[in-house]
């Protein structure tokens, strides 16, 4: 008898505290209507609109979930910090997450209803299952409060994009980054003194860029493989793949995403599409014929670099900045003759098309945390956010600084970073850079490298504007309708994604090495078939709205 | 329960005729090696030495690659000596404020986590050391139990949270003050313990607050040390519960500012609009070797303890 | 005496005589009823939807509609199928070393040497799991040790890490690196604690050194093997989440992915926390019926056992 008392006793307490527990967490419940805004104007601006520089009318502290990068560690004493404290009434109660684990933890905090207001640095794609337990705001209920958004969204037509972001219940969760104009970056940089020497010019399409390779082989013994590649990380050339992939009607690399692809009038599963097939057959090809470096579908960045920049291979995937480096390593090298060369992504089979990601207009963006909207201040947060990531004068603030102190601007509104500032190389030997010193230029603050065309190209070389003006004459794949998935297709889209693209990836880095041979894709496909690949493209294609 | 009784003899504190672990085999001397046997001691002898140049090499291996070029490492040729000495990352890892202060965090967190833990096991170990106490299996159970049944991470998140532990110390030393296996090591060892003792301490007239303070624990030196070793390795190398709970880097311990160099440096693509990270495989030695040295250097003092000390031995079927 | 009345004794009576002592025990329950038993009533969402940010509770009842999913789901077949590759070969190769090892060492006559070996053997198991990983990458990476011995040998560098081939074996090579030295001690402990007399009277039964290890020594330590044994297969499905987690990646995914990893992406990064819940709760029940069953055939079969 005594046993069950203390046995009660002790049941009781595990509820209690269990009881506290859930009362402290499920904190606020929301029931997705308009929330009466009078109560929070604490430090709003009454007149708020475009064109108007954000200033609270009072100090506000808002919490910021900050993505610590090693390049550029958070420093207390930044520019950055001290000019949205002085002239903006704004500091951060900061909630640090590094680099390395920040997906993870993002996630974590974001499920435990511990995030901090502002969550910056995350694509729509990143938090799309996290939103179902009203963790964070559905932002699309008060583009009311950001007039900076709206007027960009409609000055660059972008509507259409954000209302594929909408979600089964008809709201969007993510402010994305906006891109006035897409802003291509990845391609393959050759050695364009090579190129001359052989009496050939850019190549025009991937097959041509083929026939090159192989002149460039003939011609230059010394090279160990004419072409290499890098990015392959988690995966063989992803960046590469994703740059190609357009040509050839597809997606894939970093771009395969969520591995569905619209062919017009339904979605498709990309990794078994034909235009996959094409794509990877051309890079299996091109190793099969010695064409290009086997490592370099596995190795490092550093080791591939290495091989580029002291002349074993004549051909490399690039970005823009990354070109840059290349020219930088064969200085080092006292290379002089070599010249670097950030090639037009060549056109395929397909056409001279973008992938749909490649050529979109959306960024990694911010998310607000639903306590935010509990804050008094919330309309002073919403304007800040507005303000900071949309203004002109934002964005131009949180990539360049100010005025005087880091760059200077002349008549025709060109801007020179100052004397002892650099930033990738424009101001090189200078002694303070521009986001490690200022914080200025740093992805929690600076959404799309500036999101205008004006700002974009301020920090690019000629020869990159150049670059980015040709990307932008191709056609952008289309985007297929929304994907709104409820709740339930999605907990069981997810896992049958996840799964597929398991098989993508793995038998993508088989047959690229050769390992497996392309006549047994279709026994591949039949492994896609088995892993639930028809229910997922079902599912997909439901979600969409697209009857079959 | 678990058998693994210590056979350190608790009246003899210091140890000193706890079995040597380096004693060697009882000899038999008075009949000559066969020739077979003699070839194996070579052979063992050789064997072992490479055992012990494997378990070295990694060390050396770092140590060479923090004091070489980066061209030095990529030439792939750097084995146990450096090449193109240089000592320019390891000064500038050293003037990183941020490196110190989480160095500092690391010790703290390492002696206040081992004493609570220590607290908390060795109280609890000898209450269910005594076999002759009501209830002493049910809370063994109780024990035992969370051995194989845990809680999922975001209840543990949400309760380190609610209870107000995150970016404190507590969130790090609180929630794995116990760890179960040494709790069963204790208690086996302490089962051992000569009940003559604790009942001689009873008729004089102590309490069991008494005997546990002022006979139990001086008499078990050895066994605490090595507990405390075993906790102090665990909070000092710990670096997941770090990486959950504490969202500000001055309060990281140096695990997870080591993880964060490690992981940058191969975490690239990140699609976010910074250039993809990369950071010189100098740098990751140079941080590695500095966490790392403590333990190197201070572990062939504190050897010396738990060799004589842990003799968890000896098991009763 | 106490002993004695253990049939008969009361709570009351029990908690009256010995009031100390259960107050050593009033903080120890405290902590595991917080610290263990209460998160472990969040559990409960392997079978109540759980939604990010809401109650950890989860919001409504699915009986057993995430078992169902898992079952189904091919990929857990293949992390299950990998934590029993990974956590048998740890079982197989892992395990015995340290009896190898510390026989090989007992059978060192230099005082010093044996120290020596002891004392760097020891060494690894006191590194950060994060700075094993270090040395893994470091050792396997194209401009690594392992990679020049390759290409001495006349073979082209590999990329280890990026290979799923070769997960399992720089796994456990790690794990063998990690854990063998340490693994001695129990064992050289147990050694020392052998009756000299046994050897001198197997020495005069005419028993060689080999006869005398196999008759004397084995028999001497087995009851720690069982033991250790039993423990270690009580925690074959809980192969070392951290040190995996740290070093796979997508390309070794497909043979370096256990439950526990699996758990960790699916909960988190897809935000599934009741799917993941629902295999954490078949993988602890897989480890209490095999370190159950283990015990229970070991107790018949040799007589040593945990309980």
């Amino acid at each position: 008898m005594r046993i069950t008392r203390r046995k009660a006793v002790a049941a009781t307490a595990v509820a209690a505290l269990a009881l506290t527990l859930t009362a402290c967490s499920s904190g606020g419940d929301d029931d997705g209507a308009p929330v009466d805004m009078a109560d929070k104007m604490v430090g709003a601006m009454e007149d708020y609109g475009v064109g108007t520089s954000f200033k609270a009318t009072e100090p506000i502290e808002l919490g910021l979930m900050y993505r610590d990068h090693p390049n550029y560690p958070l420093k207390d004493d930044w520019s950055v910090l001290k000019h949205l404290e002085e002239d903006r009434n704004v500091t951060f109660d900061v909630q640090s997450v590094p680099l390395a684990d920040f997906e993870q933890k993002r996630s974590l905090l974001i499920s435990s209803g511990d995030a901090a207001d502002l969550i910056p640095s995350t694509y729509a794609a990143d938090v799309e299952t996290l939103t179902s337990g009203g963790a964070l705001l559905a932002v699309s209920d008060y583009l009311d409060y950001l007039p900076n958004f709206q007027d960009k969204v409609e000055k660059w037509g972008l509507q259409e994009d954000l209302d594929r972001l909408r979600q089964a219940d008809g709201k969007f969760y993510v402010l994305p980054g906006l891109h006035e104009n897409p802003k291509p970056s990845y391609s393959v940089a050759i050695r364009e003194d090579l190129w001359a020497d052989a009496g050939l010019e850019d190549p025009k399409t991937w097959d041509e860029f083929a026939d090159q390779l192989e002149v460039i082989k003939e011609e230059n013994p010394e090279l160990d493989y004419p072409y290499t590649e890098r990015w392959s990380i988690n995966g063989p050339m992803e960046a590469t793949l994703q740059a190609a992939a357009g040509g050839f009607g597809t997606e894939a690399g970093w771009g395969y995403g969520d591995g569905v692809t619209w062919n017009g009038s339904e979605y498709e599963y990309t990794g078994a599409s034909e235009g996959y097939k094409e794509l990877i057959a051309y890079f299996a090809d091109l190793v099969d014929s010695g064409l290009l470096d086997p490592e370099g579908l596995t190795q490092e960045d550093d080791p591939a670099k290495a091989k580029f920049t002291t002349g074993k291979a004549a051909a490399i995937g690039s970005n823009d900045q990354e070109a840059v480096v290349y020219r930088t390593g064969f200085e080092e090298a006292g290379d002089k003759d070599a010249k670097v060369k950030h090639l037009v992504v060549p056109a395929g089979p397909a056409g001279n098309i973008m992938d749909a990601t490649t050529g979109g207009q959306f960024e990694s963006g911010i998310a607000l945390s639903s306590n935010a909207a509990e804050r008094d201040d919330f309309v002073a947060l919403l304007q800040f956010v507005d303000w900071l990531y949309y203004s002109d004068e934002g964005l131009e603030f949180a990539k360049w600084g100010v005025e005087g102190e880091t760059y200077t601007k002349d008549a025709d509104g060109v801007r020179t970073l100052a004397d002892d500032v650099d930033w990738g190389g424009l101001n090189a030997g200078a002694p303070k850079m521009l986001n490690t010193d200022f914080g200025y230029y740093n992805g929690v603050f600076s959404l799309a490298h500036g999101s205008t065309e004006d700002l974009v190209k301020s920090t690019l070389t000629p020869d990159v504007q150049a670059f980015l003006d040709e990307m932008n004459k191709k056609d952008v794949a289309e985007n297929g309708p929304g994907i709104a998935m409820d709740e339930m297709q999605r907990e069981e889209a997810s896992l049958l994604q996840t799964n597929l693209q398991d098989v993508v990836m793995t038998a993508t880095s088989q047959f690229l090495l050769g390992e497996r041979p392309m006549d047994e894709w279709d026994a591949y496909v039949a492994e896609l078939e088995s892993a639930g690949m028809q229910t997922y493209v079902d599912t997909v294609n439901e979600a969409a709205g697209v009857n079959q | 329960m678990v058998n693994i009784a210590p056979t350190v003899d608790p009246a003899d504190p210091a140890g000193s005729t706890a079995p040597d672990l380096a004693r060697p085999r009882p000899e038999t001397t008075t009949i000559k090696d066969t020739p077979g046997y003699t070839v194996f001691r070579w052979v063992n002898a050789t064997v072992l030495t490479l055992v012990a140049a494997i378990t070295l090499y990694p060390f050396v291996n770092l140590a060479a690659r923090a004091f070489s070029s980066e061209a030095g490492i990529r030439s792939g040729a750097v084995t146990v000596w450096p090449i193109g000495f240089n000592t320019t990352t390891l000064m500038s890892v050293l003037e990183q404020d941020l490196f110190w202060r989480n160095y500092l965090n690391t010790v703290v967190y390492t002696v206040v986590g081992t004493a609570i833990a220590m607290a908390l096991t060795t109280t609890f170990a000898y209450v269910l050391s005594k076999k002759y106490l009501k209830g002493r299996m049910l809370l063994v159970g109780f024990a035992v139990f969370t051995m194989f049944f845990t809680g999922g991470l975001i209840p543990n998140y949400i309760l380190v949270s609610e209870l107000g532990f995150k970016n404190t110390i507590w969130a790090i030393v609180v929630p794995q003050a116990i760890n179960v296996f040494n709790l069963l090591v204790m208690k086996s060892f302490f089962e051992n313990f000569p009940t003559e003792l604790e009942e001689a301490a009873a008729i004089d007239g102590l309490t069991t607050y008494g005997i546990f303070f002022r006979v139990v624990l001086p008499l078990s030196k050895a066994v605490l040390a090595t507990m405390v070793l075993f906790y102090a390795v665990w909070f000092w190398n710990s670096w997941f519960p770090a990486f959950l709970y504490m969202d500000d880097p001055s309060l990281y311990p140096v695990t997870v500012f080591l993880r964060n160099i490690i992981a940058g440096a191969t975490g690239t693509g990140e699609g976010l609009s910074d250039i993809a990270v990369q950071i010189g495989a100098n740098v990751k030695a140079v941080t590695m070797l500095l966490t790392a040295l403590p333990i190197v250097c201070l572990y062939p003092f504190v050897q010396k303890y738990f060799v004589s000390g842990v003799m968890l031995g000896s098991v009763k079927g | 005496m106490a002993t004695e009345l253990r049939g008969k004794e009361t709570w009351g009576l029990a908690l009256r005589k010995h009031w100390r002592l259960y107050t050593f025990a009033i903080l120890p329950i405290a902590w595991f009823l917080v610290f263990r038993y209460l998160p472990m009533a969040g559990n409960v969402i392997a079978f109540r939807r759980f939604r990010p940010g809401g109650s950890i509770f989860g919001d409504e009842w699915v009986g057993f509609y995430y078992i169902e999913r898992f079952i189904q789901d091919q990929a857990f077949w293949q992390a299950f199928q990998n934590t029993v590759i990974i956590g048998g070969l740890t079982l197989v190769i892992v395990f015995p070393l340290p009896i190898i090892l510390a026989l090989l060492l007992n059978e060192l006559r230099s005082r010093l040497f044996k120290r020596f070996v002891q004392t760097v053997s020891y060494l690894p198991h006191f590194m950060s799991i994060v700075i094993v990983a270090g040395f893994v990458f470091e050792l396997t990476s194209l401009d690594g040790t392992v990679n020049r011995l390759v290409q001495l040998f006349g073979g082209d560098p590999i990329s280890f890490m990026q290979q799923a081939d070769w997960f399992r074996t720089i796994y456990i090579s790690s794990e063998v690196w990690q854990t063998v030295g340490w693994g001695t001690i129990l064992y050289l402990a147990t050694l020392t604690t052998i009756d000299a007399q046994l050897y001198e009277a197997s020495r005069i039964d005419g028993a060689n050194r080999w006869q005398q290890t196999w008759h004397v020594t084995l028999p001497g330590i087995r009851p720690t093997m069982m033991v250790l044994l039993i423990l270690n297969i009580g925690q074959f499905m809980q192969v070392g989440f951290e040190k995996i987690f740290l070093l796979y990646n997508t390309l070794t995914q497909p043979t370096a992915d256990v439950i526990s990893t699996y758990i960790y992406r699916v909960g988190l990064t897809s935000g599934q926390l009741s799917y993941a819940t629902a295999i954490g709760l078949f993988e602890a029940v897989i480890g209490l019926v095999l370190v159950f069953s283990a015990n229970a055939i070991s107790r018949r079969v040799t007589g040593s056992s945990l309980w």
